[in-house]
């Protein structure tokens, strides 16, 4: 594997996680996603319309979210996307693993 | 792969207009809510919608893996080329009633002959010394050599037969092959798209021909001795052989079709 295409799987393993992390308490729908990874890292993180719907997808078709089709706040029908019981339990995994590995960074950068 | 999911590829087949505007619906939601925002910001209505397609990117290639997260892409693809060579078949009666009729006769020639020879050459062999002393076999023998030898005439004109018919078809679609490329098309997809039709318009051959051949040895069955006229392994080799031949008159046409510059193909009228 190189290395072009190992940081191609991270990021895509990073973006199912916040996607799973920001549907946890609510339902969104693809914008309002987008939106908020923007607004919650404060302009750090931002993601484009296609990475994100193709990921929702991918996600929907292993059973890891749901969507609904409903009215959003400018009265328009839109796709709203929500946790599974499954999805929650993959965030969890996925939140321990990212902690492991993001401790582990912090660990070398500081003392080595 | 659990139930759910299983269900899930099931509805993305079945339902495939209803999820493709739903894909539409879920993209120009997205596409209306940027250019509503960009107004808000106190753009003009020309350049938030121009400002929101920029910033959405390419919507067919998004739409296109969306499709492919659904993971029904390869099975409908190739539902989708069935229906395209049926409908060219169609289309094309003389050309698919050559074709076949080669094939067919080809195959039912060369069946209805080896199971002849093949009942007359090799098993009447599994005798015992006195009884070959017994029977005076020359004169079938004879007529099985001749059988053979036609049959390999058959197998040799049913080749070249295939062969040109496959040629052909690939110097008619030469500027559609150029298209596809043009489009998007490996040379591996070319190859795939011209080998499957010969595969295609060879088992409707061999199906047909076995029928003719069925019928043929019931005629000859008189001539037979140790071996049934429905020698089913006869049957069996005989259409593999002919599939197999099949295949190598259409490798040489495939592999000049993957080969195709596509400028040139699309200049070629």
């Amino acid at each position: 594997m190189t290395s072009k295409q190992t940081a191609d799987l991270f990021k895509q393993g990073t973006l199912e996680l916040l996607i799973l992390r920001l549907l946890s308490s609510t339902s969104l729908n693809g914008w309002d996603i987008m939106q908020r990874i923007q607004l919650t890292s404060g302009d750090v993180l931002s993601v484009t319309p296609g990475a994100l719907y193709p990921a929702l997808h991918r996600l929907e078709a292993r059973g890891l979210i749901s969507a609904t089709w409903r009215q959003s706040d400018n009265n328009r029908k839109a796709k709203f996307y929500g946790l599974t019981a499954r999805g929650r339990k993959q965030l969890e995994t996925q939140r321990k693993e990212w902690e492991r590995f993001s401790a582990a960074v912090e660990l070398i950068l500081r003392d080595a | 792969m659990n139930l759910s999911s299983l269900l899930r590829r099931w509805r993305a087949l079945v339902h495939k207009s209803q999820l493709e505007a739903e894909l539409d619906d879920e993209m120009r939601f997205h596409l209306e809510r940027d250019i509503e925002q960009n107004i808000q910001n106190g753009m003009t209505p020309a350049d938030a919608r121009y400002a929101a397609l920029k910033a959405f990117g390419a919507m067919d290639q998004s739409k296109e893996e969306c499709r492919d997260a659904r993971g029904v892409g390869p099975l409908e693809n190739t539902l989708r080329d069935i229906t395209y060579s049926l409908r060219v078949l169609l289309k094309s009666y003389a050309f698919t009633i050559v074709v076949v009729l080669t094939l067919a006769l080809g195959i039912g020639a060369n069946t209805a002959i080896f199971s002849f020879a093949n009942g007359i050459l090799l098993l009447s062999q599994v005798l015992t010394m006195d009884e070959v002393v017994a029977r005076s076999i020359w004169q079938p023998r004879l007529y099985a050599m001749l059988f053979a030898v036609f049959a390999g005439g058959a197998l040799l004109l049913a080749l070249i037969g295939i062969y040109g018919v496959m040629a052909f078809l690939v110097q008619t679609r030469t500027h559609e092959i150029g298209v596809r490329m043009a489009l998007g098309a490996t040379a591996r997809d070319v190859f795939k798209l011209i080998v499957g039709r010969g595969m295609k318009l060879t088992i409707i051959g061999v199906l047909i021909g076995v029928a003719g051949a069925i019928a043929l040895t019931r005629l000859m069955h008189s001539l037979l001795f140790n071996t049934s006229a429905t020698d089913p392994i006869t049957f069996v080799a005989i259409s593999l052989l002919l599939s197999l031949a099949a295949f190598l008159a259409c490798y040489l046409p495939a592999r000049r079709a993957a080969k195709i510059d596509p400028l040139v193909a699309l200049r070629y009228e």
